[in-house]
Order: C-alpha cells, then sequence, then structure tokens
C-alpha cells in the first residue's frame, strides 16, 4: 500500500509537545502512538490537540471516525486488546501472577515517573515557560494562547505540590529575569537564599529519581524485556517514560543527565522497545528509516471559533 | 523601669500602674488519662466500631495494631479520641498522635514514632540489642519489597482516584463557603488525577466557575476494577499480603482502602469488591483485630 489516499479512520490526539525524532514526549500519549504501531501501524494519524476537546478532559484520546471517542491510555490499550490485538504483545501469555504484579508496577511507573515528568514539562518554572508554554500556544488560536497555558499548568499544581515537586530545583541555564530590587544588598541576600533553595529543591528531585529509577533497574535486572515471555504493555509504559526523559529537547535537565549517567540498562531496554515496533516486520515500508514508520503529526483542520470563549454550559 | 520622663508624663503614667498577675498553670489532668498516647481520628460511624470513616485514619489506626503496640506495655497503647475538628488538626489533616508530653504530632510522623516504639518494646523484652535491621518484615527479599512499593503506588493511585471521583459532590453550602476554610488546599481527586479537575466549563473559556462536578467517567471505574483483581490475585489465600509472615505497612494501607470500600463506599465500587471472597474475607480477618485492639 503506497501512501494513503484516503484520511485515515483513526486519529489520536497528543499534546503539542515535540521532542526530536518523538512526535511526543508526553508518556501516557508515546505509549499510545506505540501501541497504535504496534496494532494497526499505517491506519492511524497523529494530531495535536488539547484535552478540552476530549470526551472527559484527559488525554491522550483516540477518534475513530463513524465508531466511538476513548480517551486515556487505559482506554486506548482496551479498545485496541479488543478490535486489533497485536502477535507481538504477549500480555494473554502472562501468568495470573505475573499480570497482577504488571498491574502493580504499571501503577507504579504512572504515579512515580509520571510525576517526574510532569515535574520537566510543568512543574520546573523555567522549563514551562522556556519549552512547554510555547509549543502549547503555537497550537491555539489568538485569544486563548496567552491565558491557557497558565490554566494547564494550575491543574498540575496540586499534585506536584503534595510531593514538593512544584516550583523546586534549579532554572539550568535557561535565560532568567533579572530583577531589579531597591538595594542593591537586599538583592545579593535574596539571591543567595534562592540559590540555597535551589541546590536543596534539586538534590530533592534527584534524590527521588534515584530512588524509582534503581526499583526499576532491579526489576528489569539484565533481561531483554521485564517478563521471560516477551514484549508486554508493562514494557511499552516503561519506555514510554524513559524515551519521554531522554528525549526532552530542554537542555541539560537534571533528570535526563543523571538517567544518561547513571541508568544506561532503562535506556537500552527502551531503546529494544522502539526498535522492535518501529521497525515492525508487518509493516509494508520495511526499509524506510525510522522517522517516517511513525506518522507525521498532521495539521489538525479545527476553526477557532468564537463560541469556544463561552463556558461549555452556556 | 523607668524611663527617664518630665514629671508631668510620669505623673500621668502614675494614673495606668502596672500590675503582673502570676502565672496561670496548666490545670493538671488525671495521670492516668495523659500518660498513654493518643490518637485524634475522624469520627467513626454511629455504632460501637472504633474504626473510622476516613482512609487515612483508617491507615494509621491499622498500622499502630498490625505493629503490635497495643499488646505491648501500658505505655505504648494507644488510645482513640474523635470530638477534635479537622481544621485544627496539624496541616489541617488528621490522624494526629497527641503524646504525653504535650507534643502532638502530625500523621506524616506518626509512622516514625511507631517504628521507634517497637524498636523500644523488643530491646525491653529481650533486655539486649536485637536484630538492629530497619526492615524488620516477613520480607524474604529485596524483590517482594520492591513489589510492596509498587502496590502502595496501585491503592494510592486508581483506588483513591475512584473514591474520589465517586465521592458525592459538596452542597450548595459547602461550595460557597469553602474559600473560608483552611482545608480547601485539601482536594483528593486534583492531587491524584490533575487532569480529572478540569473545569465543566472549558479552559478556552474567559470565565470558568467550578460549580458543577465532573460525573465518574468509565475509565475511572475501569482501572479501579482492574487494581480490585489484581489485588484479588495477588492476595489469594495468604495471611498477609505478598506471602509475608508478618504484618507490613502494605497490610495497613490495602485494609485502610478495603474497609472504607466495603463499609461506607459508593454503591458501584462496593459491588465490585464484593465479588472477590476472598478481599472480603481477609477485610473481616484484619478487621476483627483492629477492633479488638481497640476495645480493651
Amino acid at each position: 500500500m503506497g501512501p494513503s489516499k484516503a484520511q485515515p479512520h483513526v486519529i489520536l490526539h497528543v499534546w503539542p509537545l515535540p521532542g526530536g525524532e518523538i512526535p511526543c514526549i508526553e508518556p501516557s500519549c508515546l505509549a499510545a502512538i506505540l501501541h497504535l504501531q504496534l496494532a494497526v501501524p499505517h491506519h492511524y494519524a497523529i494530531e495535536y490537540s488539547l484535552p478540552e476537546l476530549s470526551p472527559d478532559g484527559q488525554m491522550p484520546f483516540l477518534q475513530h471516525k463513524g465508531h466511538q471517542t476513548l480517551s486515556t491510555l487505559s482506554g486506548v490499550t482496551r479498545y485496541l486488546s479488543t478490535k486489533h490485538p497485536s502477535q507481538t504483545l504477549h500480555d494473554i501469555d502472562l501468568t495470573p501472577l505475573e499480570q497482577a504484579q504488571s498491574t502493580a508496577y504499571k501503577s507504579y511507573i504512572i504515579s512515580k515517573l509520571g510525576d517526574l515528568v510532569n515535574y520537566i514539562l510543568f512543574g520546573n518554572t523555567s522549563y514551562f515557560w522556556g519549552y512547554t508554554s510555547p509549543h502549547l500556544s503555537s497550537h491555539l488560536p489568538v485569544p486563548t494562547r496567552y491565558y491557557v497555558p497558565a490554566r494547564i499548568r494550575n491543574l498540575y499544581q496540586p499534585r506536584l505540590e503534595s510531593i514538593g515537586l512544584w516550583d523546586a530545583g534549579d532554572d539550568d541555564g535557561m535565560p532568567k529575569k533579572k530583577s531589579k530590587g531597591l538595594g542593591g544588598k537586599t538583592d545579593d541576600i535574596e539571591e543567595g537564599r534562592s540559590k540555597i533553595k535551589q541546590r536543596f529543591g534539586t538534590e530533592k528531585i534527584l534524590e527521588m529519581s534515584r530512588e524509582v529509577l534503581d526499583l526499576l533497574t532491579r526489576l528489569l535486572a539484565d533481561k531483554p524485556f521485564i517478563f521471560a515471555q516477551g514484549l508486554t504493555s508493562l514494557d511499552i509504559l516503561l519506555a514510554a517514560h524513559i524515551l519521554s526523559i531522554h528525549h526532552t529537547p530542554i537542555p541539560r535537565t537534571h533528570i535526563k543527565e543523571l538517567l544518561q549517567k547513571d541508568y544506561s540498562a532503562l535506556i537500552k531496554h527502551a531503546a529494544r522497545v522502539l526498535e522492535l515496533i518501529v521497525g515492525h516486520p508487518d509493516s509494508t515500508e520495511g526499509t524506510e528509516t525510522r522517522s517516517r514508520a511513525i506518522p507525521r503529526v498532521q495539521r489538525s483542520t479545527r476553526e477557532f471559533q468564537i463560541t469556544a470563549l463561552l463556558p461549555a454550559w452556556a | 523601669m523607668s524611663i527617664p520622663a518630665p514629671q508631668l508624663v510620669q505623673s500621668l503614667f502614675a494614673k495606668f500602674p502596672l500590675y503582673t498577675h502570676p502565672a496561670v498553670q496548666r490545670p493538671r489532668q488525671n495521670n492516668s488519662l495523659s500518660s498513654s498516647p493518643c490518637l485524634w481520628i475522624v469520627p467513626p460511624p454511629p455504632g460501637s466500631s472504633p474504626i473510622s470513616t476516613d482512609v487515612n485514619c483508617v491507615k494509621h489506626q491499622a498500622y499502630v495494631v498490625l505493629n503490635g503496640l497495643q499488646t505491648g506495655p501500658e505505655k505504648s497503647r494507644v488510645r482513640l479520641r474523635w470530638d477534635i475538628s479537622e481544621d485544627g488538626a496539624i496541616d489541617c489533616l488528621l490522624p494526629n498522635l497527641a503524646l504525653p508530653n504535650g507534643e502532638v504530632l502530625g500523621s506524616k510522623a506518626i509512622p516514625a514514632w511507631v517504628h521507634a516504639r517497637v524498636k523500644e518494646n523488643e530491646k525491653s523484652l529481650e533486655g539486649e540489642e536485637g536484630l538492629d535491621s530497619e526492615w524488620d518484615d516477613g520480607f524474604e527479599d529485596e524483590k517482594t519489597r520492591d513489589e510492596m512499593r509498587a502496590w502502595v503506588e496501585v491503592m494510592e493511585g486508581p483506588v483513591k482516584a475512584a473514591l474520589a471521583a465517586y465521592a458525592p459532590p459538596p452542597t450548595l453550602a459547602e461550595s460557597l463557603t469553602s474559600w473560608m476554610s483552611p482545608r480547601r488546599a485539601k482536594d483528593d481527586l486534583a492531587v491524584v488525577s490533575p487532569l480529572n479537575k478540569l473545569s465543566t466549563a472549558g479552559l478556552s473559556a474567559l470565565y470558568s466557575w467550578n460549580w458543577t462536578s465532573n460525573s465518574p467517567s468509565e475509565n475511572t471505574l475501569e482501572e479501579f476494577k482492574e487494581a480490585i483483581r489484581a489485588l484479588a490475585d495477588r492476595l489469594g489465600n495468604d495471611k498477609w499480603l505478598l506471602g509475608s509472615l508478618k504484618p507490613t505497612s502494605l497490610d495497613a494501607v490495602v485494609f485502610a482502602y478495603l474497609h472504607v470500600l466495603l463499609k461506607a463506599g459508593p454503591e458501584d465500587l462496593r459491588l465490585e469488591v464484593w465479588q472477590y471472597a476472598n478481599l472480603v474475607a481477609w477485610e473481616i480477618h484484619v478487621r476483627l483485630l483492629v477492633e479488638k485492639a481497640f476495645k480493651q
């Protein structure tokens, strides 16, 4: 089958946060892309959009034209496993004990590693305004692009505050506004205090990351995949999170550097999973390079409507 | 004592003499009552059960009992008290532990206190330095301990999100006065799944007001069902979770969630847990232990 002539019926909507070759570095969106690539390699498209278009406000969401719309990663995987079960995933070969353990580790990864990724994308002030916000605004029409990114960021505040990752840590060389205080001396003291707070914050973040990544390295334990049967959805979830951190285009992120320095086993695992999925044997264009195996993100055809500014119940 | 001032000012001040009253003595309560630590919890449902209705309180109650504190020496036994309002607690979060020396510990500091008491009790029993291992649980290896951490996240993730999503929405009076209450920051659903709190008005609206709550989505229920099924599979017929020889903190957490789900949980969620007989039986078994421990 050559380049698709008709519009694909299955469209996956993801956060507009690209990172190098990866269309979206938000982990649940990336995991959904990998699942779709396994299940329906050339019959889907990716589009950038925002949570409010989704049926229950969660990202990613899948639109199967003429059928239904589903949201969240678990909804998408459930739908795919009933409609298009893939031969490469060995989820059904797991013993009941292993399935229970798989559910447990999935929750662990989603909450712990997900917190770290949310910190990078939304928690740290300079990363947010330097990277996330420009990308979000570029996909928004004019009036909303000035206030919606801040609102999205505020949605993540309670969670990150409850684990102490809100606005903690260093700026890592992102452009910082020099505030003009009233007296030079007060400024220096304030700066000194904030530097100390930032150093402690960074140390705490690195300690949390080390704890999580150590546990996951022990889980992987030099095996090619987590379970002996082969690739499972737990591997895909872990790979999606590791790839999200590894491919963030934000320069000199502490967590990314820690990952690259000490946890090469996890990076190798993620690369292995990506290789297996994107170099999928079922794909008819098997010799194509990686960047063409995952479809390019198509431009959304939605137009801006003024009624979007009114509350939905009005 | 006297500041140099003109005579006129001094005579003016003399009209307002300074009285010093003696220090107020704190009324001493009965010694027997104040000698044991007291756990402040959210009130239990009407009836004879001493187990609270709030998940956090049940977690700590179970943790105290399962670590064997209630069967130990008199001074480490914990009493219960539920007439303290949550607004007055540390971090506005009950449970708190009031110690005999007047100190009050917040809920985050309670596990450390329990550990210290357990070590003390062990030392006094054996009379010498026993095993100084920090992890005195019944697990054989690191792998099971890792799995334990993963299971705690299962309970604090999909299960907690389902409980929060199905919780009854605040009444009109509560929502109008919520800005006054110091507990405004404590919002389970926003903490567990941020995007669930998307206002029904949408992100783009120029003005949005959270006066309606989102109805729980099908995904929350599906993830909850998956989590409970996995938990039932993992428990099997074991006495304590993950095949441990002694009860652990994971048992306390799981018991807390199961108890609240079965006793006072929303209909849909309760029916889901009822399907698994081993979970129900395990909950009954641990509940009897906890109730007996606090009734002494």
